[in-house]
């Protein structure tokens, strides 16, 4: 594993951000770590790339408890954030003729390529460029050194499509056998390049998995009933579950067949008119899982 | 990959981000210290320079330019460190290939350099411009920039690991200097919990640069290692408190604790102290207290040395009075009011006991002083000094470099007084004294007339803390000429001890009348 974390917890004053997460990161994998804002995503990071020390628990990173990272691990490493505050008063260029000697592996043709690709402006001060071209700076950093981790976090927010765009595929581009952790709590962007998904809420993390496990149990299922429906028995897999009249709708999060999900249909609502199953999106899913999220929150 | 490119790299970036401002400050610090530093002998330049100008406000610039260097150094010392926040969780610098104690070197190399380097020219020029040879004016710009680097540089730099902004250490910095303002000597002075003319302070100056190095220096590298700004302001703060209660520590024990540090202690091992009488003139002048006097104090005649070496001084370093009762048991304590001006009569005066502190208090103390009931003892300690060096300068007015004492000028300040004045440069004596012929006796002794010349209170050479200059004024006896010379004379120190000094109150006692005003007694 790339990244291991043990009950990792971290609290800010009587709230607790980060609870007993056991997060693991396979080699060569595009982990995307979901959550709603204040999920403890940022947070779970900030330990990883020991800017925080954790209250309890223990995280590896490279192979390497998290609190000994070191100049030698942070040579691997790239890290993206959203809020890194970056040398304003230098200029592009000058970013870059400081990073250079601290990494031994910098490759100079892949930088002004980058630069190039995503049309950094040399001569600009970093504080006087827009939020979308500090992240491309910030990325355009982070990669000439042909990290073995990228670690990125919601380094889409608040950046507009076509840098989205541009941003993704200079990732994309530079993968290789990267392994990449990427939060964020919008995952239309990302939905085709990550290849596992780690989701959070409260502190807690509810589950992670490879993407195709993830999509392979996710169904939007609309079933249409003969006579109008009473509201249905509860199921702890059905998520957004509502009735309008005849059409019952919900989604299936432990999907394993439509055979099998007919089944529990009739077992729950009676015999069906009609069954409809579609796979989702990841953006879908997330959404869903969020939404219930919030929801049981708001219950207990 | 080598520490060192790292740290070089760090501290590239950190000069191409700062380096006008780094010239800008260092070009400020070595005009302002190098050519404007206000006068150490209390007088201001500009008033030298421009008499006219003498009570105008402008000769207050040069205490407002020093004062600027200062706000300019901690702006820099602070926006330096600030660049990769030590207490933040956002900064580029913490994931990069770069050990905390490797950006901690890189800052420490580019903030000393940036301020000592200046520093040190600053001092070069001070010193030239004083016309100080070579070695002197190493010495004293070497002193200077290391009492810089533990009094100024540590500090700030420990400010500015625990803060996050310019604002956040401005408020701190504030906070700091605003509680030693309010609880430090200068109220302790105002409130007459300071007495006596102690003059061991250096080893409360000595003591508070060493609370700097011990606790600022671990705590910045404890920042940067492990950063935690509140335990880090807890133990900062204690350190502020430390360092303004060594302010509360009594001259006399200051004294005292002089005494374990002497040179050669049993070199004042013949020296007593034997009852004094005062003067018949001035008992005349004396007179009781009215009661409704609002100042009335006991006095007492100053005790005779017996037994100082010839040609050696003795000073009165700090004293304490003991009132006690019959049984021996302690009323009340007092210090020794600071003597008068030493050059302002050729006469010793009585000690004054002080009454600041509780006047109502001492009323009772003062009347079983006065019926016998109590009585009074002097605890003192004492520096036996001896002559080191004798120089003469002309009083032309002239600037004069002499070694072993400073930049030194002599000029006529009346008809009938001289004024001398000394910067010192390089190794300088804090011991001296006065010598001008037709003068009224030299400076005395506080405690014996005869024989005593010794003028300033005895320290050892200063390098790092700041030296004393010597500023005298020296009064002719009416009739007499002006002499063409002046005499300095230098002391080094041989011991300090600590000495019972017999005393016989003298009660009560009011200060002596004015003059009879129409000529009517």
């Amino acid at each position: 594993m790339i990244i291991a974390t043990e009950k990792l917890a971290k609290t800010y004053g009587s709230r607790e951000a980060v609870h007993g997460v056991d997060l693991e990161v396979p080699q060569g994998a595009a982990m995307a770590l979901i959550g709603a804002n204040g999920a403890g995503k940022t947070t779970t990071i900030r330990m990883l790339m020991n800017i925080l020390r954790p209250d309890a628990g223990s995280a590896r990173v490279l192979g390497v408890e998290s609190r000994k990272l070191s100049a030698a691990e942070f040579q691997r490493i790239g890290y993206v954030s959203e809020n890194q505050r970056m040398p304003e008063r230098l200029s592009v260029a000058g970013f870059f003729d400081y990073l250079r000697p601290l990494y031994p592996t910098w490759d100079r043709k892949l930088e002004d390529s980058l630069r190039a690709s995503l049309d950094l402006p040399g001569d600009r001060r970093i504080g006087q460029l827009s939020h979308g071209m500090r992240m491309k700076v910030a990325l355009a950093s982070a990669l000439p050194f042909h990290p073995e981790l990228l670690v990125l976090d919601e380094p889409l927010s608040g950046v507009d499509a076509l840098v989205r765009d541009e941003f993704m595929a200079g990732m994309l581009a530079q993968a290789g056998e990267m392994t990449v952790l990427i939060s964020s709590h919008d995952l239309a962007d990302i939905e085709g390049s990550a290849s596992h998904v780690a989701f959070m809420d409260r502190g807690r993390l509810l589950f992670q998995e490879s993407m195709d496990q993830l999509t392979g149990r996710f169904r939007a299922v609309s079933v249409t009933m003969s006579n109008e429906l009473s509201p249905p028995r509860d199921d702890a897999s059905w998520l957004e579950a509502k009735a309008s009249g005849h059409v019952f709708s919900f989604v299936e999060s432990r999907f394993e067949g439509e055979e099998q999900l007919r089944r529990k249909i009739a077992g729950k609502l009676g015999e069906a008119r009609n069954v409809d199953v579609r796979p989702m999106s990841l953006r879908a899913i997330s959404t869903a899982l969020m939404r219930n999220a919030r929801r049981d929150a708001s219950t207990q | 990959m080598k520490a060192s490119t790292r740290i070089g790299a760090v501290m590239r970036r950190d000069w191409r981000l700062f380096w006008p401002m780094i010239a800008g400050v260092g070009a400020w610090q070595v005009l302002q210290r190098g050519l404007a530093e206000p006068d150490p002998t209390g007088n201001r330049d500009l008033s030298v320079l421009f008499a006219e100008l003498a009570d105008e406000p402008l000769q207050y610039l040069p205490v407002l330019a020093a004062a600027l260097t200062i706000l300019l150094i901690a702006t820099l010392v602070i926006v330096i460190v600030h660049e990769d926040e030590v207490p933040g969780v956002r900064g580029d610098w913490l994931t990069r290939p770069v050990r905390r104690f490797e950006t901690l070197g890189a800052k420490a190399l580019l903030v000393g350099g940036a301020v000592l380097v200046p520093d040190f020219v600053a001092g070069l020029v001070y010193a030239f411009v004083q016309d100080a040879p070579i070695d002197a004016a190493l010495l004293h710009a070497g002193g200077r920039t290391i009492g810089d680097l533990i009094g100024l540089v540590l500090p700030l730099f420990l400010l500015a690991s625990m803060t996050s902004n310019l604002a956040e250490a401005a408020i701190l910095g504030i906070i700091v200097a605003g509680a030693n303002y309010v609880l430090g000597p200068n109220t302790l002075y105002g409130l007459g919990l300071i007495r006596g003319p102690a003059d061991a302070s250096w080893l409360t100056d000595l003591a508070r640069l060493g609370l700097i190095v011990v606790i600022g220096a671990p705590l910045v590298v404890w920042q940067y290692r492990r950063p935690n700004r509140w335990l880090v302001r807890s133990v900062a703060g204690v350190g502020v408190a430390a360092w303004i209660a060594l302010a509360y520590v009594s001259p006399y024990d200051l004294a005292r604790m002089h005494v374990g540090v002497s040179p050669d202690p049993g070199a004042g091992a013949s020296i007593t102290l034997s009852e004094g009488s005062i003067e018949p003139a001035m008992l005349a002048r004396m007179r009781p207290c009215s009661p409704k006097a609002a100042m009335c104090s006991p006095r007492f005649p100053l005790p005779k040395v017996v037994g100082m070496p010839a040609g050696d001084g003795v000073v009165l370093e700090a004293s304490i009075i003991r009132v006690r009762d019959a049984a021996g048991r302690q009323v009340a304590t007092y210090g020794l009011a600071p003597a008068s001006d030493p050059f302002g009569g050729g006469v010793p005066q009585p000690g004054l006991v002080s009454s600041e502190p509780d006047r109502k208090a001492m009323a009772g103390v003062f009347d079983g002083i006065r019926s016998g009931a109590l009585h009074m003892e002097g605890d003192m300690t004492l520096s036996l000094l001896a002559p080191d060096q004798r120089v003469t300068l002309p009083i032309d007015g002239k600037r004069r470099f002499v070694r072993g004492l400073g930049a030194c000028r002599v000029w006529e300040a009346s008809n009938s007084s001289v004024q001398v004045q000394c910067r010192p440069i390089g190794t300088a004596p804090n011991s001296m004294s006065v010598i001008l012929e037709g003068a009224r006796p030299p400076a005395r002794c506080a405690l014996d007339a005869a024989g005593c010349s010794v003028w300033a209170a005895p320290l050892p050479a200063r390098l790092i803390l700041p030296q004393r200059p010597l500023n005298a004024y020296v009064s002719l006896l009416v009739g007499r000429q002006m002499p063409k010379t002046l005499d300095i004379q230098t002391y080094v120190v041989k011991a300090h001890f600590a000495r019972q000094a017999p005393l016989k109150a003298i009660v009560p006692t009011a200060s002596p009348p004015a003059p009879p005003a129409g000529g009517k007694p």
